[in-house]
């Protein structure tokens, strides 16, 4: 696992990582420090259960769920396209070890950014002249972390999951920024109509919804199993999809 | 050191690319692998080091020592026809990534002296992309030779090398003939004859021919001439096969 990490560390350690990830935390940065409305929405989301208050905190957090999936889906077309894949086949690495080490690299990438993005929070908060540990209990709330950890990955595995299926950069981010702007589309048009009450059963809008049961209730078994039967199926088409490759992938 | 191979056959889409490829080698051999376009050798290399996936009752064996228990992997050390690199890399990088996949430790002093033997040194800080294809090819062989490899397989290595970059090949494979295994996939029939110990010739996806040079060029004057009565006898693969 040591020497997989290693590669695929060596591999993303480039100034094209450092831009991407440099710009991401300017922008991060600037909106916290410049959009007050939103930062006193989110910190007061800590202590009110407030659902409305809490959606808005995670319209911002999909800033870097987003994020996280563009750039993994960015590292893993690349591979695909130029065929290196198959150099690290053919240089001893096995198909499941590239697999796992995609993975962890992901999981890696996600704690990283919430780490990153909560203690510039922290930070900004504490120079805002909050108490410390109403910023403590507001920022490691347990529900929002569990909540915004296991969207993040679960959208860096869709991302995943359209690169390895796609294999080029341009069709698969297209195609994954025109299903969030799709899933955003919809959201906003059944919140707009009556049939909120759909959303609970709605594929598309599920996310949001479990996010923000996971956040603002304790999470029902039902959204549970449904949150993780989807990512274990994610899991699976990966697998299969590194399990599948070829080398000739024409013929 | 011993390199088995036993009934390899590769199917993709139920096309059979190769069918029931059977040799063995031993350490000092060198195979030199020849056919027209299309015959299997490329896909032959890539099954053998399992970048394809093998069916039938393919078996590949290896063996180090003369102690079956304690038998080890070969390593292989593979040069692709089209040079496969980290494009967004250095040159330099790109062998590091190599020394990672392989799992070697405190690689620094080898990969200088590789960069230095192929005459890499002033383009180790370059990226990938901005190589030119000879250049691509050299890195490419480096690569290769990163680790000392029990088994070093050449497919089409000398395309798109100079002059200098030929003769640097040429004397990398007669040092690791010596107590290394070769396969070689050419269409210069110059260096088959030149660095080859045994003939492999494919047609369609079956062994034509198979045989030590020696033997080979007492019936055929050349490699050359080998090659055109493939190509003129197409269906007379077994009237060859010594």
């Amino acid at each position: 696992m040591k020497r997989i990490l290693r590669f695929e560390m060596i591999k993303i350690a480039n100034p094209i990582t450092w831009i991407y990830w440099g710009l991401f935390f300017m922008v991060f940065i600037a909106f916290c420090v410049h959009e007050p409305k939103f930062f006193t929405e989110i910190f007061k989301a800590g202590f009110i259960y407030d659902e409305d208050r809490i959606s808005f905190s995670l319209d911002f957090a999909s800033y870097y769920k987003y994020s996280i999936a563009i750039f993994i889906m960015f590292i893993t077309c690349r591979e695909f396209e130029k065929n290196t894949i198959s150099r690290a086949i053919y240089e001893g690495f096995s198909k499941i070890e590239l697999f796992s080490g995609k993975i962890v690299l992901l999981i890696i990438i996600t704690l990283l950014v919430l780490i990153l993005t909560r203690s510039i929070l922290f930070v900004v908060f504490i120079l805002r002249g909050y108490s410390v540990h109403a910023v403590f209990f507001m920022l490691f709330n347990f529900h929002f972390i569990v909540a915004e950890l296991f969207s993040c990955f679960f959208l860096g595995m869709l991302g995943l999951m359209l690169s390895l299926l796609i294999k080029n950069p341009y069709w698969a981010i297209g195609l994954f920024i025109s299903l969030a702007f799709l899933e955003f589309l919809i959201t906003f048009s059944l919140m707009l109509t009556t049939y909120i009450g759909l959303m609970n059963f709605f594929p598309i809008g599920g996310m949001v919804n479990i996010i923000e049961k996971m956040t603002v209730e304790e999470m029902g078994p039902l959204a549970l199993i449904y949150f993780f039967s989807l990512q274990l199926l994610f899991m699976v088409i990966i697998y299969k999809q590194y399990q599948n490759l070829k080398w000739l992938r024409k013929r | 050191m011993k390199l088995e191979v036993e009934n390899i056959s590769v199917c993709t889409q139920k096309i059979h690319i190769i069918r029931e490829i059977s040799f063995e080698l031993s350490k000092g051999s060198v195979l030199g692998l020849i056919g027209p376009n299309g015959s299997g050798k490329s896909t032959l290399m890539k099954a053998l080091i399992g970048v394809l996936p093998k069916t039938g009752r393919s078996n590949l064996l290896v063996m180090k020592h003369k102690n079956p228990k304690d038998d080890a992997h070969l390593t292989f050390g593979f040069v692709p026809e089209e040079p496969i690199l980290y494009d967004y890399m250095t040159v330099y990088g790109n062998f590091l990534v190599t020394s990672i996949s392989k799992g070697l430790k405190d690689s620094c002093q080898e990969i200088e002296n590789i960069i230095q033997l192929l005459r890499l040194g002033n383009l180790a800080s370059r990226k990938a992309r901005s190589l030119s294809q000879g250049e691509k090819k050299r890195v490419s062989i480096g690569l290769a030779l990163l680790g000392n490899p029990d088994v070093l397989l050449l497919d089409e290595p000398h395309n798109g090398l100079d002059v200098d970059g030929i003769l640097i090949l040429k004397s990398i494979i007669e040092i690791r003939a010596k107590d290394h295994i070769i396969v070689l996939c050419s269409h210069y029939f110059s260096e088959i004859e030149a660095h080859c110990t045994h003939i492999l010739a494919l047609a369609r996806g079956k062994i034509m021919l198979k045989d030590s040079k020696k033997v080979i060029l007492e019936q055929y004057k050349s490699i050359e001439e080998l090659f055109t009565y493939m190509i003129l006898n197409p269906t007379h693969e077994t009237n060859l096969t010594v």
